[in-house]
């Protein structure tokens, strides 16, 4: 006889999945949004600014011209040396470099000469979005991974509500009842994207979390300090009192090419720029390893210090210097991001079909499924508007982010019917998607336009046509059906 | 990128993986003693699948693409299996399986599974990490993951409940002698 879950348990599982969907449902369903396309940030980077040198590896002397390029801007500012300066090498999925001070960035050419500033302002609001909806960071970000830990929440209850999910594992009903055909993608694309999800739940949620954790912890052994705990788990600075000299990146670069021969520099950040405690870092990834780098210490005339040990130093270390790649897939080139982007969008799914399911439930229609489906399809709708509109016209993303959402919650709710206003925002969603790739590929056909934005410019455009497909099949009406009809047509 | 996936182990991987979830929609929903070693079988390509990947390229990065591997061969799996069924209305169903609560009731249940359980499984972390014979940052890696775990369960635990205000207390208890007991056993010290 099988193992079965007690019905009581079942019972109770349901409702607190019910529950706990509903609180978190529009929430997860942003949040998961933003983050699938947040998953190719680098590749929007380039697709926004396509006419900046692209190259594969930085040489020392051109990283050693970007830091002499960068004293000549700081002299004619008669500006203060900046506490932090870094040089970001290319990497196969952002083959650019570029210097940046807390405060201003450029990109350079291959010879590290300055450039144009980053100006990717969509994707910093994409990212901002996920990361902190674009609240106060420290309540937006406590938000999103407090959402991180309602998604196991939800893994748990889920796996306890349904007894059948993995007998069912490839039963998929299409049509008939809203609910059962909603029920059936949910628990499918749950069932099946589980260890993903599960994944992507706890990565996120340590983010805002593991500060509440930090705070504790060191208000009560640390006084208070943080830096101290942090000191602890991922080791401390080097203390150096040394006299001020120019900074020998160039030692520092070859000695990592001796020393480390199989690893790709990330970047070199200068530390306290000019004062006898100045010292360098390279962070280099290490094949092989998820960790995100490993750090490699210098003195400012490039003696080697010492590395921090975050690939082989204690294995919590490594851990949570893993959790990043781990969330975004940052690691194994586009086709980890791809998928990353597929299992992303399911979880989009899964969000959405989790508070339709709900709705079929109640069994009557009223403003909350109108201003559902608004905010559903808004969303999209709103990202790619902004896109447009700050690629196009150079107006703040943000501000056309919100306009376009409020804009569609109000069509929706003055239409007064989900599928027909969903379909309207559908066609109105890839109409702007085909109309923003067009835009891209016609007006920066003379920048250099490197593979990944005509990739880019083409997954934008199919995307438009798949939901200009759908918003014709919903714009057509919901199919009629009474009970009276499929009474006197038992076959249906 | 294409030609890493040009070796012999990948592709080893690649086919395992595939053939996992192939043996399991093969044995789906069948009885009898050819099914159930079906069954077994597509667990072991799974965990073959597992093993080739982190061949290829480390065990850190194999689990990672052989569950998302296996995730994706079963779309093509699960689409081929769809049945279509004249549309129907929805019947109400419904929501909770209890008698519908009161808005104080909904209230007392949200601040139980979410402020309270949060502040609770923070100190209750740290003390049940700390008591571990680890190094301090191999506690602290370990009560990042608890942390969310912890409130993910007790606020799955509050929400299935009907008895918010037990669980308030409990939850209100539990932290002030988490924090008791982190400040007597202070480490640090």
């Amino acid at each position: 006889m099988k193992p079965t879950l007690p019905p009581e348990l079942v019972r109770r599982s349901l409702d607190a999945h019910s529950a706990i969907g509903l609180v978190v449902g529009a929430l997860m369903y942003l949040i998961c949004l933003t983050g699938t396309l947040a998953v190719l940030m680098e590749s929007f980077e380039r697709w926004e600014q396509p006419q900046v040198s692209e190259f594969e590896t930085a040489t020392p002397e051109a990283v050693a011209n970007a830091v002499a390029n960068y004293r000549a801007h700081m002299a004619r500012e008669s500006a203060d040396a900046p506490g932090h300066l870094w040089v970001v090498m290319p990497v196969p999925t952002l083959p650019r470099m570029h210097v940046a001070d807390e405060e201003q960035e450029w990109w350079t050419d291959s010879a590290g000469n300055f450039e144009d500033a980053p100006a990717a302002h969509w994707t910093e609001m994409l990212v901002a979005l996920h990361v902190h909806l674009h609240l106060p960071q420290n309540i937006g970000i406590v938000l999103v991974s407090a959402a991180g830990a309602m998604l196991i929440a939800l893994i748990v209850s889920g796996v306890f509500a349904h007894p059948r999910l993995f007998r069912d594992a490839f039963k998929f009903r299409r049509g008939g009842a809203k609910r059962l055909a909603q029920a059936d993608l949910h628990n499918r694309l749950s069932v099946w994207g589980l260890p993903f999800h599960l994944m992507i739940a706890v990565t996120g949620a340590f983010y805002g979390l593991v500060g509440i954790l930090v705070f504790t912890a060191a208000a009560l052994f640390y006084d208070g300090d943080s830096d101290a705990l942090f000191a602890e788990i991922y080791g401390g600075d080097p203390a150096l009192e040394a006299p001020v000299i120019d900074v020998d990146t160039g030692a520092a670069m070859r000695h990592l090419a001796d020393h480390a021969p199989g690893v790709t520099p990330l970047y070199l950040v200068i530390h306290d720029l000019d004062t006898p405690a100045q010292f360098m870092e390279i962070a280099a990834s290490v094949p092989g390893r998820l960790a995100y780098s490993e750090i490699y210490r210098y003195d400012a005339a490039g003696e080697f210090l010492g590395s921090q040990e975050l690939t082989t130093g204690p294995a919590g270390r490594q851990f949570l210097y893993s959790l990043y790649r781990i969330h975004f897939g940052a690691f194994g080139g586009h086709l980890t991001r791809i998928t990353w982007v597929v299992l992303g969008l399911a979880l989009t799914v899964v969000s959405a079909t989790g508070v339709n399911i709900w709705l079929a439930r109640r069994g009557r229609t009223d403003w909350i499924n109108h201003a559902w489906a608004g905010f559903v399809w808004g969303s999209p709708l709103a990202l790619a508007a902004s896109a447009f509109a700050s690629l196009a016209l150079g107006v703040s993303p943000i501000a056309v982010f919100c306009a376009a959402l409020v804009a569609s919650l109000a069509y929706s709710l003055w239409r007064a019917a989900p599928l027909a206003a969903a379909g309207r925002l559908q066609h109105l969603c890839g109409a702007t998607c085909i109309a923003l790739a067009a835009w891209h590929a016609a007006t920066l056909v003379h920048a250099h336009i490197d593979p990944v934005s005509h990739w880019l410019n083409g997954a934008i455009a199919l995307g438009g046509l798949v939901l200009l497909v759908m918003g014709r099949r919903n714009t057509a009406g919901e199919p009629v059906v009474t009970r009276e009809a499929i009474a006197g047509n038992p076959g249906a | 990128m294409l030609e890493s996936l040009a070796n012999g182990p990948v592709l080893a991987a690649l086919a395992s993986g595939g053939a996992a979830v192939v043996a399991l929609r093969l044995a789906w929903r069948r009885k009898g003693a050819g099914n159930r070693v079906l069954v077994a079988g597509g667990w072991l390509a799974l965990a073959l699948s597992t093993c080739l990947w982190s061949a290829a390229h480390g065990v850190e990065f194999g689990v990672s693409y052989a569950l998302a591997w296996f995730a994706l061969c079963a779309t093509p799996a699960v689409v081929l299996n769809r049945e279509y069924r004249q549309p129907q209305p929805d019947k109400a169903a419904p929501l909770t399986s209890t008698a519908p609560a009161s808005t104080g009731h909904k209230w007392l249940t949200f601040l139980a599974a979410g402020p309270l359980a949060l502040l609770a499984s923070a100190p209750l972390t740290l003390l049940l990490t700390l008591l571990l014979p680890l190094a301090r940052v191999n506690q602290m890696a370990l009560a990042a993951v608890l942390f969310p775990t912890l409130w993910a369960l007790a606020a799955y635990w509050t929400s299935a409940s009907d008895r918010p205000l037990r669980f308030s207390l409990l939850f209100v208890l539990l932290g002030v002698a988490s924090y008791t007991g982190l400040t007597v056993m202070n480490p640090s010290s």
